[in-house]
């Protein structure tokens, strides 16, 4: 195993986290900084990851560091201490060869033989935290570690019976993870709804809660109950958005009907004072001028005052 | 004077019929002026400021009778008469009708004071529940917000008025959560050509850059400037650009949004303070504002940075952000009846209108009692 990570006797500092230690941009001019992580855990900023490796590995830029990276190796950190984002990647390595389970040692034991079993799972679990240890610090005792790894992976079937036990159990959980998600999204979205909606929609919604509650023991029937509860209740919202939104432009009428200002007016007078350089800079729109000029000459057209006096 | 009618209490005095205290011989405008007085009763003190008291009142001539702000105006010390604000306020406001500005109900004199009779907004001010932290609100109650923002500013641009002092606590929330541009005691009509406005208004942290630089010759872009500034304060919950000095402020604009150059801005250099900038880069580009303003999605980072442009030319008008397409993309705007609201905005209303600002670390620096020259 060839991405083994390293031995260190110092990983980054940890403390800055706001500014990329190679082309020094920080957080402050650049707020979606983000920082990658190779396999010798040396923190980059991920514009310098792109144009560094993307020609291909190259070396990491700390000094004193000589591992070759490539790109696609580059994530980012789960951990805020890149310590222990080192050691969750040595445990998950070792842990994918050291994969016996409880049942492996004591299966069809009884008594005294099971009490002895339970030891030997015990001296197990020393010895995978010997070789967590072993190849967290480094060196000599790594190359030990190595080499018990290499001895654990020759039980190439046992490793992979127990490997698809933990796959077909994660399933499972996840399969029970996911329907209890999608009940307590349901719940949440209806009672937003409820808070939302008012008087008789309102109880209506309670009670098509508790139906979908009641039957929901059954997965399929779930989800079933629940895409035709969610799409009515999304309707519902829609239609209520509509009558609660309102649009800017609501009785903002174009300019007047009574004249259009072309954008290019020129009056001679004007002329040389709009191109002097202090009123371009400054924002000043001659066009309103006369757009005003005409507004006010106009205004008042139109207004009757006997048709209102009527009113 | 009008001391003939006017010796008693404003508070006692009922529903009645103003004729006898009217004398016969008193002129017409006088006359009009106690009936007009007659109709509100003041109440209690909500607030005081540098050049007004504000009080809340009721128009009686309502039943019930419906709540008012009364906005009395205090003499200056010096007797120079009127201040510029108040003699501004008045004369802005009697022009702008508009649901999105806050309306003049009537002006009266008493015992040679002057009050202005104000809508009653009860809901505080945008600043108010930006601070407010256990108060969330949502893109879609952003977008109501500034649409209402924009359209009260959209009719003022419209009708030539510059209102010259946009920030969040000028945007005052009614009771039924629509939004009004207030105070517009800075505020002045578009300059002729050749006019010069002064540069000395807005508050300084939403103070365009051509005001920074100098600019006697500007348009309504200083106030989109304002306007696009509290859009960005509105998302993140945080002034955008905090400056402490004219200088400093300018900075903040080159660090955060690119120095200001002939190139991205002709002219600007011709400006009468004009420092070429030491700090920021090129102005920047779309994928700046999209990621800073994420939330609002790609058409409102858009419309931020439209608003945020730093040649005045280049920035979106009024009417054109009105027009703009986040206002029509999903998710479209909160009704104002359904906006989050703030209890108890009360009092600060009484300060919003009373300008209780001396007190307000926001506004130090903003010159509008140092600088009316060629203002009005």
């Amino acid at each position: 195993m060839s991405n083994m990570p390293p031995p260190q006797d110092k990983i980054a500092p940890e403390d800055d986290n706001d500014t990329c230690p190679v082309c020094k941009s920080t957080r402050y001019l650049n707020p979606t900084l983000s920082f990658l992580i190779n396999n010798c855990y040396h923190r980059l900023c991920s514009s310098c990851v792109s144009r560094r490796f993307t020609l291909g590995p190259a070396p990491c830029p700390y000094p004193n560091c000589t591992l070759i990276l490539r790109k696609n190796k580059f994530r980012r950190q789960t951990f805020a201490s890149l310590e222990t984002e080192r050691e969750v990647d040595v445990r998950r390595r070792v842990a994918r060869v050291f994969n016996k389970r409880t049942e492996n040692f004591v299966l069809g034991m009884e008594g005294e033989e099971r009490d002895e079993a339970m030891r030997r799972r015990r001296d197990y679990e020393e010895r995978i935290e010997k070789v967590v240890f072993a190849l967290l610090k480094g060196g000599e005792e790594a190359q030990w570690a190595e080499r018990e790894l290499e001895e654990e992976a020759r039980d190439e079937s046992g490793i992979r019976e127990n490997e698809e036990r933990a796959r077909i159990e994660g399933a499972k959980a996840k399969n029970r993870g996911e329907v209890e998600k999608l009940k307590s999204q349901l719940n949440r979205e209806l009672a937003e709804a409820e808070v939302r909606l008012e008087g008789e929609e309102k109880a209506e919604l309670k009670k098509g809660r508790v139906q979908v509650l009641v039957g929901s023991r059954d997965e399929g029937e779930a989800k079933r109950v629940w895409e035709r509860e969610r799409k009515r209740i999304v309707r519902e919202f829609e239609r209520k958005r509509a009558e609660k939104e309102w649009d800017v432009l609501e009785g903002f009428q174009e300019q007047s009907r009574w004249f259009v200002v072309r954008k290019e007016v020129e009056v001679s007078w004007l002329e040389a004072w709009r191109k002097e350089a202090a009123t371009v800079g400054g924002g000043y729109e001659v066009g309103e001028y006369f757009q005003r000029g005409l507004w006010e000459a106009f205004s008042g057209l139109g207004v009757c005052v006997e048709e209102e006096k009527g009113e | 004077m009008a001391s003939n009618g006017s010796s008693r209490q404003l508070s006692n005095v009922q529903i009645q019929d103003p004729s006898d205290e009217e004398d016969s011989e008193m002129e017409v405008t006088e006359r009009m002026n106690i009936r007009t007085r007659n109709k509100f009763v003041r109440g209690k003190k909500l607030g005081e400021g540098t050049y007004a008291i504000v009080y809340l009142g009721h128009d009686t001539s309502t039943t019930p009778p419906t709540p008012v702000a009364i906005k009395k105006i205090k003499l200056a010390p010096t007797s120079e008469g009127l201040s510029m604000d108040a003699i501004r306020e008045v004369k802005y406001l009697r022009e702008l009708h508009h649901p999105n500005i806050i309306s003049l109900l009537s002006i009266y004199a008493h015992n040679s004071n002057l009050s202005l009779v104000l809508e009653f907004l009860p809901g505080g001010d945008l600043e108010l529940l930006m601070k407010d932290q256990s108060l969330t609100y949502s893109t879609a109650d952003i977008k109501s917000w500034m649409g209402m923002a924009i359209r009260g500013l959209a009719w003022c641009h419209r009708h030539f008025v510059l209102h010259r002092d946009i920030k969040p606590n000028n945007l005052l929330l009614a009771a039924d959560g629509v939004l009004k541009l207030g105070d517009f005691g800075l505020a002045r009509s578009f300059a002729d050509p050749m006019r010069v406005m002064t540069n000395k208004v807005i508050t300084l942290w939403y103070r365009p850059p051509e005001l920074l630089y100098g600019a006697r010759f500007y348009s309504g872009a200083v106030d989109v400037w304002s306007l696009g500034t509290v859009f960005a304060e509105l998302i993140l919950r945080t002034p955008l650009l905090p400056g402490q000095s004219d200088l400093g402020q300018l900075s903040l604009i080159a660090k955060a949004l690119g120095a200001p150059s002939e190139r991205n801005w002709p002219g600007v250099s011709a400006l009468p303070d004009w420092v070429p900038p030491t700090e920021g880069g090129p102005e920047q580009g779309m994928d700046f504002f999209v990621g800073m303003f994420a939330s609002v999605g790609v058409e409102g980072a858009e419309l931020v940075r439209g608003m945020l442009r730093l040649d005045p030319k280049k920035r979106v008008t009024a009417e054109e952000a009105l027009r703009h397409k986040w206002f029509q993309v999903e998710p479209r705007a909160t009704h104002p009846s359904r906006l989050p609201r703030k209890e108890g905005g009360e009092e600060k209303v009484g300060r919003d209108l009373g300008r209780g600002w001396e007190e307000d670390e926001r506004v130090r620096g903003v010159g509008r009692r140092l600088d009316f020259g060629g203002a009005l």
